[in-house]
């Protein structure tokens, strides 16, 4: 889920780990050419084509509670089923195929915000201590060493109680706490992108630091950027999921797969389905950012090299 | 020598400092103590009272610099809510966490190196294919999702396991296998690319060409060399285990550390939180410095740098 | 349809497969709890848990026993009593009863036990509880004095409930952290292991043959687990790993009542919810302030759809700030506001929110009942955001911040039949008063200290009839109890939320 921090290997090494092609890309691109890319990105759309559409493709308003028909069974059953609720209804009778459906919204939302904040943390504190070195990278250092030792998920729960849970207070948290990959790739990448020649010769000519970073580095490290995006929002949307399982995530009544998944335990043994479908979508959006992250490296890095 | 390990001691102990200081002000921003140890129905002259004797009243720095020197003797205080001594506490609880830790970490290495080394040796092969399909899915399975539905099925449909507990070896098995399958697949793609490097080597070519049976030479050669990394990265994953096992240990009622993290943080115990925060701080803190000291005494250059 | 009556199937098929683990062949109980977290300390008076007291009714005996059904106080430990004065009960204790330990029970345990639970330098929990009693006197070995420090009509409701007997030679010796490793008392359970947090495991009391009404346990021996989680608890129930629950929901209760083999039922507890306004403007949010907004509010809830669909069970829908049983709690002094949306907006536009407004809710129980809250609220126009807070949290939020403007409570009244146990706790100014109303604290303090149960009852309707007109709190309706268990148990429901598990024993 967050990175794995190995005692004894450099920063420079993590990052090394996570940019190389996954072991299996080679195999896959055998099998599928690359088909799982495109697999990953295609569920990617329809889920983001589902949040953006949700008004449409939704038949209720998943926020619309009636408590005379509260848990209708799915279609597939024989008896209690309504056809307005084609996947039956929730413990206040809210149709539940709108709530997955504007489920979409919410992991998305939190997925791409995290990495947005994460992302920006970790890229101006990674850049800087790449392009700058001597005291700024050992500040940053310090940084990300304190960051690393943390227990994430422990303080991020303690966070939680702080501040009260709220979908706000899950995606700054999670950003806050999420950047470190950010920061340990860019830092890597832009050590090396100083010492190109062209960077060099940009120096030379006396051009400002800030021309320099934005139109000669960022270039460079854009694509690795990406691949650490896409593994950091499937992170986010899991820590989002298991925090919100636990009770403290977001609030209900959101629609959040992660938080209907802790109000269908309550009916685990009963009925199944209530736990299955949602996390049924969340394994499938999470395994198409992973697929489409991996087919992204491929990529990033035969481009590169 | 002797600087850079003093040097390095020295950000140990302030990284340290910071992460215990932002939990210490985090907890106590969480909700009041005297609240909590008074209980639900104490009165409010009960919880003035305590508020006094315990302190609460001064400023926080203050209490945080009180609860920093007596940790570092080891004295965490005592739990508001059992009051136990913490330390006797977590030493209870460790053992449960760490043998549900060393089992998970078994699972995944025995579940990963054989499947690891037979997709190397047998690339795109079906057992190459399977393996593929056990890391895509253990990537995006969200644990606590994976853990509810064995409970489902092995627990009540068939009843083949025990449940909840730790009476015996047997009610270890579905926290084990919803733990380890967690750090399989990035365990599994360490030792396929680990193999499939050392087969490629000339050291391997020069065995074989020296007549070698394929077996000698996968075993005591091959796997002996391609098996360090594994073990290195098996090690940092029991680490993050730990953390892990929050929402495990809650779910099959295993009453280790994880799960007291749990319970503390819903009853506001700050010195409970508190303290185990610091000891997973310090877990990886102690790792990474003594890492870094053995790779310095290694290689000298280190130190200079 | 198709994939219950699998999962039905293969249950089935395992229950005829599997040698279960609890049940009636060995004459044993396994019951679990805890679902609200694990007992801190099992000493009674070192813990603040429902399920301390559920203990500690098991191990311990208090001087007189309260009837549950009729509240009719009988004897127990003490045989007979009478008024010395207005602060002093004389109390002839029974003769013949023994402790775990085999100490005699006699005055000195009942002297001791009173004496250093009263004194505050030993840290009894729960003040509340213990600090009304002056002292205790050995007047010969069976006859004790307990003074109180003035008046206090509620006193039977502490000796019948949270004061329990100590043995005096072993408390005197061990204190509370040896009680809690090995608790000794006099009463039908005794303690063989106990384990914190995990499982406490007891037998039965031979010697509880002197006639308690209380009767004698009705199994042997008894393994109680702590299990935090219920859905871990009714795998263990459905798996045969328990015999009893007491911690499901309603829904719980028609999906495992419909299982072969098990019973499962609802019983109605003095648990009473409610939704709390902050009428004082202590978070300094206008629209609670104004009495038009909150009647509109009580207005705007349909309570009975809630109680019908969601909580069940014989729950009802409340109108009092207590529970009707509890003494002064005289329904008929309430205001009772019945569903009427169309009203509600009409005071809403009088009170200048013809468009409603935003609010923020907070609860600490599951938030269907919230959410089913928050969709009546909507229909007249008013937008509540919910806030799940753990309990302390909440408590904490509320007591030291009080930015609260709208709460969803409940209060569980320690189980004592007397509405200072509620009402007085939350509207005599405290912290947790969000009315700040003088005349209705006047009210309740003369109505917990007068020794005259007229004058008690009439201070206490004069404030039930203010609370409820004034809308600070709406009484929501009492909680439920559910229980789920091996259909061959004897069970008894209680309506004091207190399972008394050694009562229970195993048919045929």
């Amino acid at each position: 889920m967050t990175m794995i921090s190995t005692p004894g290997k450099s920063f420079d090494e993590i990052a090394q780990e996570t940019l190389e092609p996954s072991p299996f890309s080679k195999l896959r691109k055998r099998i599928f050419g690359n088909y799982s890319f495109l697999a990953g990105l295609i569920i990617i759309m329809a889920i983001f084509a589902m949040a953006l559409l949700a008004p449409l493709i939704a038949p209720h308003n998943p926020y619309e509670t009636d408590l005379a028909s509260r848990l209708m069974n799915p279609f597939w059953h024989e008896v209690k089923t309504d056809e307005e609720h084609p996947l039956g209804t929730d413990k206040v009778g809210r149709d539940y195929l709108s709530r997955l459906v504007y489920g979409a919204q919410i992991s998305l939302l939190i997925g791409f915000s995290t990495m947005l904040i994460s992302g920006t943390i970790g890229t101006v504190l990674g850049v800087a201590a790449g392009y700058f070195g001597g005291r700024v990278d050992m500040v940053v250092n310090f940084i990300i060493n304190t960051r690393l030792a943390m227990p994430v998920f422990l303080v991020a729960m303690a966070a939680v109680v702080a501040f009260g849970a709220s979908l706000m207070v899950v995606i700054l948290v999670l950003g806050l706490f999420l950047w470190d990959r950010f920061a340990v790739v860019m830092r890597s990448i832009t050590m090396q992108a100083r010492d190109l020649d062209y960077v060099k010769a940009a120096r030379a000519m006396g051009c400002s630091t800030p021309y320099i970073i934005v139109r000669e580095i960022f270039p460079n490290v854009i694509g690795s950027l990406t691949v650490v995006a896409t593994v950091e929002m499937a992170n986010a949307i899991l820590l989002e999921a298991a925090l919100s399982f636990l009770g403290f995530g977001v609030q209900a009544p959101t629609p959040s797969w992660g938080l209907m998944l802790n109000e269908a335990r309550e009916y685990m043994f009963f009925s199944p389905w209530l736990l299955a479908l949602p996390g049924a979508c969340l394994f499938l959006l999470v395994l198409a950012i992973n697929l489409f992250g991996d087919g992204l490296r491929d990529v990033t890095l035969e481009k590169g090299r | 020598m002797l600087a850079y390990a003093i040097k390095r001691s020295f950000a140990a102990f302030l990284i340290l400092i910071v992460v215990s200081g932002l939990t210490f002000s985090l907890s106590h921003l969480s909700a009041d103590p005297a609240l909590t140890i008074a209980g639900e129905q104490a009165s409010d002259e009960d919880i003035q009272a305590i508020r006094e004797l315990y302190g609460f009243d001064r400023p926080i720095y203050i209490q945080y610099l009180e609860w920093a020197g007596r940790a570092m003797t080891g004295d965490f205080g005592e739990s508001y809510h059992y009051g136990e001594r913490v330390s006797t506490m977590i030493a209870g609880r460790i053992g449960t966490t760490m043998s549900l830790g060393v089992l998970a970490i078994l699972f995944a290495l025995i579940i990963s190196i054989p499947l690891g080394v037979v997709a190397a040796m047998r690339p795109n092969s079906l057992v190459d294919r399977f393996a593929l399909l056990v890391a895509v899915f253990g990537q995006a399975l969200p644990t606590f999702w994976f853990a509810l539905m064995m409970i489902i099925v092995l627990g009540v449909w068939w009843r083949w396991l025990p449940i909840s507990g730790n009476d015996s070896w047997a009610h270890f098995v579905m926290p084990t296998i919803a733990l380890g399958y967690y750090a399989t697949p990035a365990l599994m793609r360490l030792t396929r690319a680990g193999m499939i490097e050392v087969l490629g080597s000339d050291y391997i070519r020069t065995a074989r060409a020296k007549g070698l049976s394929p077996t000698v030479v996968l075993f005591k050669h091959a796997l002996r060399n391609a098996i360090i990394p594994v073990v290195a990265l098996a090690a940092v994953w029991f680490g993050f285990m730990l953390g892990g096992s929050i929402v495990i240990e809650t779910i099959f009622n295993l009453k280790g550390i994880g799960w007291l993290s749990y319970d503390a943080l819903l009853r506001s115990d700050l010195p409970v939180v508190q303290a185990i925060v610091l000891i997973f701080a310090s877990l990886y803190v102690v790792l990474t410095l003594a890492a870094d000291l053995v790779n310095a005494w290694l290689d000298p250059r280190i130190s200079v740098r | 349809m198709k994939m219950k009556t699998f999962v039905a199937a293969s249950m089935l098929a395992a229950l005829a497969s599997t040698s279960t683990m609890a049940g009636p062949d060995d004459d044993s109980l396994i019951v679990a709890w805890g679902s609200t977290g694990p007992i801190e300390n099992v000493d009674n008076y070192f813990n603040t848990n429902r399920t301390g007291i559920w203990f500690s009714r098991m191990v311990w005996d208090q001087l007189i026993y309260r009837e549950p059904k009729t509240f009719e106080f009988k004897p127990l430990l003490a045989e007979s009593w009478e008024a010395l004065s207005d602060t002093t009960w004389q109390f002839k204790l029974r003769q013949g009863v023994k402790f775990h330990n085999g100490e005699e029970f006699d005055a000195d345990d009942v002297v001791f036990t009173l004496n250093w639970i009263s004194d505050p330098a030993n840290g009894v929990k729960v003040q509340r509880n213990v600090n009304w009693i002056e002292s205790a006197e050995k007047v010969d070995k069976y006859t004790v004095n307990v003074n109180m420090k003035k008046p206090f009509p509620q006193a039977f409701e502490f000796l019948s409930g949270p004061i329990t007997i100590y043995p005096n030679e072993y408390y005197a010796e061990v204190g509370p952290d040896g009680m809690h490793k090995a608790p000794v008392g006099t009463g039908p359970m005794k303690v063989v292991a106990i384990e914190t947090a995990e499982e406490y495991v007891l037998e039965k009391n031979p010697d509880y043959t002197w006639g308690s009404p209380k009767g004698e346990a009705q199994v042997s021996k008894m393994v109680v687990r702590e299990i935090a989680d219920v859905q871990t608890q009714i795998a263990e129930l459905l798996a045969g790993g328990i015999d009893i629950t007491a911690d499901i929901t309603a829904d719980h209760v028609d999906q495992i009542g419909g299982f072969p083999g098990f019973t499962a039922l609802q019983a109605g507890t003095m648990r009473t919810g409610y939704i709390g306004f902050d009428a004082a403007g202590r978070g300094n949010f206008e629209p609670t302030t104004k009495l038009a907004v909150r009647k509109a509010m009580a207005m705007a809830i349909d309570r009975e759809s809630l109680v019908t669909n969601l909580i069940r069970g014989d729950a009802g829908v409340i109108h009092t700030p207590c529970f009707p049983t509890q003494f002064g709690c005289d329904e008929s002094f309430a205001a009772k506001w019945d569903y009427n949306p169309e009203m509600a907006k009409q005071l809403l536009a009088e009170a200048g929110y013809p468009d409603g407004f935003e609010i923020e809710f907070y609860t600490f129980r599951p938030a269907d009942w919230a959410e089913a809250i928050m969709a009546d609220l909507s229909k007249v126009g008013i937008k509540a955001s919910l806030t799940k807070m753990p309990y302390f949290a909440l408590r904490d939020k509320q007591r030291n911040e009080g930015t609260t403007p709208m709460f969803l409570m409940d209060w569980g009244s320690y189980s004592m039949n007397d509405m200072s146990a509620i009402t007085s706790h939350f509207f005599k100014k405290g912290p947790d008063d969000f009315a700040m109303d003088d005349q209705v604290a006047a009210w309740l303090e003369e109505g917990d200290t007068s020794p005259d149960s007229e004058i008690r009852k009439a201070a206490y309707a004069k404030a039930i009839e203010k609370i409820t007109s004034e809308v600070y709190w709406l009484p929501m309706f009492n909680h439920v109890r559910n229980y789920g268990f091996n259909e061959n148990l004897s069970f008894i429901p209680y309506q004091d939320e207190i399972p008394r598990f050694w009562q229970y024993g195993w048919n045929g």
